[in-house]
């Protein structure tokens, strides 16, 4: 059995030509071998593999933050404590200082309604509660608080 | 800088990945596709594992450090994942060294994406029944177009192991033609 053999340069990858073109493989298999594939078969399951890796990545970038249901409750939480501790070490301010928006999201944790469709909501109240923070104090704030009492806490439950 | 460093600084970073990445499954979507189609047999197995392959090849795109070629990484890659899918499939490729070939072949002919004429049955008859070790390497250097410095890197057998089970596995072809 003769296989074809052509030496058609890939343009796209030239450094990556074989002795045998991609046709000429997909010929052996068809023809010597009895393969068949369906029709369109490879377009569409590029578009799948394309599809797939970029959401792994978007979803790798969620993973990254964290669960959202633990992460975004801690995240208010931070920016209401460095408000009342950092931001005013000594003073605990009343309910009525404290900016509505800030109050909004204590009252959203504490009623406990974390349905689905709140986190977008809840996402933005947390985004601008943390305006009135500094990003040092914040950060300062995350390494010695949060690593140590929420997340180590919250290993220690699962 | 080659063009194959070029391209896999291009894999490598995040701006440019994604269309190097699109490059890439245009030159080897195919290649890999019937390298694995060979191992698994049936098309919607070879579907599955070609997928997890990429998967796989764009995860470790990152840490990939050139010790082989991207060709030859790849190919490893998606022999890997047939034989982690087979052995995850046991049942259905084998329950004894001896029945391999009969499973082979049954396998074949229940996938509705094999039309083989008596001469490519024939040929699939003569390839299933070599020793495992004989029909991977006779599908690699016939059929996939590798090279025997390549299939030593990916299977992790030496050269002249490999040339030696090659011409094996030839000598066993025209041996069955002949008699036949």
């Amino acid at each position: 059995m003769k296989k074809s053999v052509k030496n058609i340069s890939n343009n796209k990858l030239p450094f990556l030509n074989g002795e045998f073109s991609i046709e000429d493989i997909d010929n052996n298999h068809k023809e010597l071998l009895g393969y068949k594939v369906p029709d369109g078969y490879f377009s569409t399951s590029k578009k799948e593999i394309l599809d797939k890796v970029t959401a792994k990545k978007g979803k790798s970038i969620w993973l990254l933050s964290g669960n959202l249901k633990i992460m975004l409750p801690i995240a208010a939480a931070i920016a209401l404590l460095i408000t009342l501790t950092v931001f005013k070490p000594n003073a605990l301010p009343s309910i009525h200082d404290i900016p509505s928006i800030v109050s909004d999201t204590i009252k959203k944790i504490k009623d406990n309604n974390l349905a689905e469709d709140s986190f977008i909501n809840l996402s933005n109240d947390v985004s601008i509660a943390s305006l009135f923070v500094e990003d040092d104090e914040l950060d300062d704030f995350v390494d010695g608080y949060v690593i140590d009492q929420i997340i180590l806490e919250e290993l220690a439950i699962n | 800088m080659t063009d194959e460093s070029v391209f896999i600084e291009e894999l490598k970073s995040t701006k440019h990945r994604d269309k190097a990445f699109a490059k890439l499954l245009d030159a080897y979507q195919q290649r890999l596709y019937w390298h694995v189609r060979k191992l698994v047999t049936s098309h919607e197995d070879a579907n599955d594992v070609l997928q997890n392959t990429f998967i796989r090849i764009y995860k470790g795109l990152e840490r990939f450090q050139q010790k082989s070629s991207l060709h030859t990484w790849m190919y490893r890659i998606a022999y890997n994942e047939s034989m982690r899918f087979i052995e995850k499939n046991k049942s259905k490729y084998y329950t004894s060294i001896e029945d391999v070939s009969d499973k082979y072949l049954n396998n074949l002919e229940d996938d509705v994406y094999f039309e083989g004429n008596e001469i490519q049955l024939k040929l699939q008859q003569l390839v299933s029944s070599m020793s495992e070790k004989q029909r991977r390497v006779f599908q690699m250097k016939y059929f996939d177009d590798l090279k025997f410095r390549e299939i030593s890197e990916i299977l992790n057998i030496k050269e002249a192991t490999l040339k030696s089970i090659y011409y094996a596995a030839v000598k066993h072809i025209e041996e069955n033609i002949l008699n036949s």
